[in-house]
């Protein structure tokens, strides 16, 4: 019995394609006749058998890649039995190929020391020389060769000293079944953007207030029809919280501000953004010069620029120049929120829905509605005390609602 | 073959040339060395083919099968301290001057029991101390070296001469003529032995020269020349022998062209598109293994069950070589930059 | 006893002196016998050493190193000669292919002990075909040894070592180097070796460190010489000697010194042997390094005939003098 195998014909072939055979099964062969011819990649070979006997089988067809070595007939005597079909290992070199070693000489351990006595390689200069970093002075620890410091060296210290912040990238767990991934692009993309850097790179302190709306309440009661048939403008709380809001920023101007470019810049414009959620994320449209609306015209202004951001017609100017943010959440049964400030603005005011808790009214108690009210200010340049001074203000006028109209 | 014209034995007349008789000279069992040793090219030949079908030869290799005539022939002509180049179809070159079968079949599977320690490969197989001063991947690349060679003889009179094999194809090569040239005006002691077997790689030889026979370039460097039968193994003995002794007397270099057949395509991704199937087939016809042994049986000195045996002996050797070239250990890969300087 | 000798007579007596000791060595080359050499190196050795040993060959650049190669596998000791060494292109099969690999091919049992001295470089006019640098082609084959002397002294010993090694050494003399009145030296009668594979020091300096190659070496110590009376820059200037192998640790131990690498050499600056020094400079001295390793070169151009465009060409004492310039950030 003898193996007819796909020969290696060439220095790189791998597999060859059976063109052609030129005996069938049950032929007799002769040593030096042509089997079956092989296409390389070149041209078409004939392939000789080394043997003479009978074509027994035939294990590849025509057209078949067989790679090489393999066996793909047997030649025999007439009767003989063909052994079973033993899986083959991949084509036939002997020696697992060496791996490329590294033949260079180890570079020298015995380091030099610099001129400034640092062993620090020029990239790692320029990065601590942009990150504001005197490597000469600073106890900087080189992972690079020979302890050299390298430009990570350079990355890791200032991180531990707080300089600088890298986007940490945490891949999620693989053993979760996914339900959907998407890429993130356009608005979205620029929503995680500023999300993230105003977090990372403002100090939030977040200051809380509880504000009686019972008057607020029938305060909007009175005049809600009123306003629905004379300018059918149906008005909502929210109208009164903006409004509140822009006369706190004008009494309270220190936190009306931006802190850019290492200045604290108060603004003598009050514009107010009134955060509305899409399905496409956050958007927030401005009120300019919200201290100087009429409330009504403040109503009219939100519903006009809701719809636009419903629509999605806000132009680049409705959505700019704001300098501060009202964010509310009561309609999904939100109390109460910490929100992140819009930057490049100082502060944003988070509003919640009313609910119901007892009050202490002259001693007595009795059923009272409530709203809770957050700011969060840019730390920077808004401590405590201003930013509570700013809440004190809202929840006052927010309280004493007719002060919020004329 | 013709008894002697005149006192002197002579073989034949070729191309004017009175070649002497010393096959006859030599007795039986140095005559059936030739035969066994033909077998043995042939059968490691096969061996290394089946070798490379498997793809256990990192590469190719060019195989001599068909020519054994001239190697067998025209190594056995000479002292074995004589020296010979080679080529890449270098395996006979090899085997005929005595090489193990066993570490040239190591050198061929890249082991570090061959030859060359694994280095070499097929085309750089050499055994220098014995003479053999290596096959050679470039074609005529050896024609320089054999020249050299000749010269250290001839400097130290120390009675070597050389033998250059190469084919058809150096023949063109300009290393081919400056050696040849430089040999003729010092008288070196060489041979210029030119295996034409009518192909370069694809190329056949009469497009690729316009004289009938290579050897007429002889006249070009003022030279002895002549074309012999490459597949009849006396003739090759008897004109190499003719040449040698004149060589060693200092008559010069000489360009015997040795007109020969490869069985197998230029190497082993050959599809043999060149030349037609009828052509191989005449001259497998010529076996020249075949052509020798007939001799020998007329001449009484070897019957068809020692011929088969000579055969089955050859065979059996090469199994044995193909077994320690198999068994034997790779070279240690931190030796690749060892062996480059002295 | 002072003896001063040009470089060309160095050399011839470095061959001399080897040929008496040992009769295995011999000459093979164009035109070395009566006319002794193109350049005049071989005068005299005819009538001392005779035909067999001086021997005159047609115009077979290959041949030449092809029969050296054979002569040297089986027990003689050549010293090739090849003209020009633009030449050395006619004879690349048997420098590249043959006499640099066979000791290798052949698992180390063969060696190829000789020697092709070549004249090499420009500023001759005989422009692009006979005034190259091609150095970097031979240092690159592993298995070929080079050498490049810049001074008389350093001829003699280098040429007697390579000479004594056992392995193809391409000797690259420069023509300007031959007769050059500025370049005399005393040079020992004796038979000295300069070791192969070591570099030296020509000059000693902390401002700087400038790595040469033969006539450039001249060229440089004369850029040092001006800069240190006129700008009191000193300098510190290497001979590479041998390009293969090369003496690495000297120029890294310079540089540790001053910070700073300057490489000359005269062949076109694309893919020049100095970019090797460059590389191993920066994998092995980067710390020390104060800027990157630059070089003065030859233009990418070939060898050009107008002795203007010459002179442009291959680096000048001006241009060597700049580059020192430039790294030190002076003018």
């Amino acid at each position: 019995m003898h193996e007819v195998i796909m020969p290696k014909l060439g220095i790189t072939m791998e597999s060859g394609r059976i063109e052609k055979w030129h005996k069938k099964e049950g032929d007799r062969v002769e040593a030096g006749e042509v089997l079956f011819e092989v296409m390389t990649d070149k041209v078409a070979i004939e392939v000789e058998s080394y043997n003479s006997g009978t074509l027994l089988k035939i294990l590849q067809a025509e057209g078949t890649d067989v790679p090489v070595t393999e066996v793909v007939a047997y030649i025999g005597s007439k009767n003989e039995k063909i052994p079973r079909p033993i899986s083959k290992q991949k084509a036939g070199k002997e020696d697992p190929g060496a791996e490329a070693k590294d033949t260079g000489k180890p570079v020298r351990e015995d380091g030099g020391i610099l001129k400034k006595g640092v062993r620090i390689s020029p990239l790692a200069r320029k990065t601590a020389e942009k990150m504001g970093i005197d490597y000469s002075r600073e106890e900087i620890k080189g992972s690079g060769p020979g302890g050299r410091i390298v430009k990570e060296d350079i990355i890791a210290y200032s991180k531990i000293k707080g300089k600088t912040k890298k986007e940490a990238a945490m891949p999620p767990p693989a053993a979760i079944a996914v339900k959907s991934s998407t890429r993130l692009e356009g608005p979205r993309k620029i929503i995680a953007e500023r999300m993230a850097w105003s977090k990372s790179n403002i100090p939030h302190i977040v200051l809380n207030v509880k504000a009686d709306v019972a008057g607020l309440i029938d305060l909007r009661e009175k005049l809600k029809e009123k306003l629905i048939k004379k300018y059918n403008i149906r008005i909502t709380y929210t109208d009164f919280i903006l409004k509140a809001a822009a006369a706190a920023l004008r009494k309270n101007p220190e936190v009306n501000s931006t802190f850019s470019g290492g200045n604290y810049i108060i603004y003598d414009e009050v514009n107010v953004g009134l955060a509305v959620s899409l399905e496409g994320g956050l958007i927030v449209p401005t009120i300019f010069g919200c201290d100087r609306l009429k409330i009504i015209d403040i109503a009219r202004k939100r519903i006009e620029l809701v719809d636009k951001a419903r629509e999605g017609k806000l132009n680049l100017e409705e959505i700019s120049n704001g300098t501060f943010t009202v964010t509310n959440l009561g309609m999904y049964g939100i109390r109460s929120f910490s929100p992140i400030i819009n930057p490049p603005q100082a502060a944003i005011l988070a509003v919640g829905e009313i609910y119901a808790e007892p009050a202490v009214v002259k001693g007595k108690v009795e059923p009272g509605s409530f709203i809770d009210l957050s700011v969060s200010c840019d730390h920077r340049i808004i401590d405590g005390m201003a930013g509570a001074r700013f809440l004190k203000s809202v929840k006052e006028l927010i309280e004493n609602p007719e002060k919020l109209i004329d | 073959m013709k008894k002697g014209l005149k006192n002197k034995n002579i073989y034949k007349n070729i191309n004017g040339y009175e070649i002497e008789d010393g096959f006859n000279r030599l007795d039986s069992k140095k005559k059936l060395e030739m035969l066994e040793k033909m077998y043995q090219i042939r059968h490691f030949e096969n061996e290394t083919e089946q070798f490379i079908i498997r793809g256990m030869i990192h590469g190719t290799c060019h195989l001599y099968t068909g020519e054994e005539a001239t190697a067998v022939g025209a190594i056995f002509a000479l002292d074995s301290k004589d020296y010979i180049t080679s080529t890449h179809r270098g395996h006979g070159h090899c085997i005929a001057k005595g090489a193990d079968l066993n570490i040239m079949m190591a050198e061929l599977l890249g082991k570090s029991t061959g030859y060359c320690k694994g280095k070499g490969g097929s085309m750089h197989i050499a055994d220098v101390s014995s003479g053999n001063l290596g096959a050679n991947g470039i074609v005529g690349g050896s024609i320089g070296i054999a020249t050299g060679a000749a010269l250290t003889c001839k400097m130290k009179k120390n009675g070597k001469i050389t033998v250059c094999f190469f084919g058809d194809g150096a023949a063109n090569r300009g290393i081919f003529h400056s050696s040849i040239n430089m040999a003729s005006i010092w008288d070196l002691p060489v041979i210029y032995l030119c295996e034409n077997n009518i192909y370069g790689m694809s190329t056949p030889v009469k497009e690729a020269f316009n004289i009938e026979k290579i050897s007429d370039r002889k006249t070009a460097y003022g030279i002895d020349g002549l074309t012999i039968d490459g597949n009849n193994l006396v003739e090759v003995f008897n004109t190499v022998s003719h040449f040698a002794q004149r060589c060693r007397a200092g008559s010069g270099p000489v360009l015997i062209e040795s007109l020969t057949y490869r069985w197998k395509g230029h190497s082993k991704s050959d599809a043999q598109v060149y030349r037609k199937k009828e052509e191989i087939k005449e001259w497998m016809e010529k076996d020249p293994i075949k052509v020798y042994g007939q001799i020998l049986m007329e001449q009484g000195i070897l019957s068809e069950d020692e011929d088969r045996n000579l055969e089955r002996k050859a065979v059996s050797r090469i199994k044995k070589a193909a077994d320690f070239a198999r068994k034997s250990p790779f070279p240690d890969p931190s030796e690749v930059e060892d062996d480059v300087y002295a | 006893m002072i003896r001063e000798l040009t470089y060309l007579e160095a050399i011839r007596e470095a061959i001399q002196q080897k040929m008496r000791e040992d009769e295995n060595i011999y000459l093979i080359g164009e035109d070395i016998a009566e006319y002794g050499g193109a350049f005049g190196v071989t005068v005299g050795m005819l009538e001392e050493f005779g035909r067999e040993r001086v021997r005159n060959t047609p115009i077979s650049e290959a041949a030449i190193i092809g029969v050296a190669a054979g002569s040297a596998v089986t027990g003689m000791r050549p010293i090739a000669e090849i003209m020009f060494s633009d030449f050395i292109t006619i004879a690349m099969d048997q420098i590249a292919n043959q006499a640099a690999k066979i000791r290798y091919m052949f698992g180390g049992k063969a060696s190829v002990p000789m020697v092709i001295r070549t004249a090499g470089g420009g500023g001759t006019g005989a422009a692009a075909q006979h005034s190259q640098s091609l150095e970097a082609l031979v240092s690159h084959i592993p298995g070929l040894k080079v050498v490049m002397p810049s001074c008389p002294y350093d001829a003699k010993g280098l040429l007697i070592s390579s000479i004594k090694d056992n392995n193809p050494v391409i000797f690259i003399e420069h023509k300007l180097l031959y007769k050059n009145k500025k370049c005399i030296q005393d040079v020992p009668h004796r038979m000295y070796e300069v070791p192969l594979g070591k570099g030296d020091i020509k000059r000693e300096g902390s401002d700087i460190s400038v790595a040469a190659t033969s006539y450039m070496v001249q060229k440089s110590l004369e850029a040092a010489e001006k800069l240190s009376k006129e700008k009191g820059i000193e300098c510190e200037i290497i001979d590479i000697r041998t390009l293969r192998p090369l003496d690495i640790d000297i120029i890294l131990n310079s540089i540790k010194k001053t910070g700073r690498l300057l490489c000359v050499e005269e062949a076109p600056v694309f893919g020049g042997f100095m970019g090797e020094v460059s590389a191993q400079v920066s994998e092995k001295g980067f710390d020390w390094l104060d800027g990157p390793v630059t070089r003065v070169a030859g233009k990418n151009c070939p060898v050009p005939y107008s002795l203007v465009l010459e002179e442009e060409m291959i680096p000048s004492v001006q241009r060597i003098e700049r580059g020192i310039l430039n790294i030190l950030n002076k003018t």
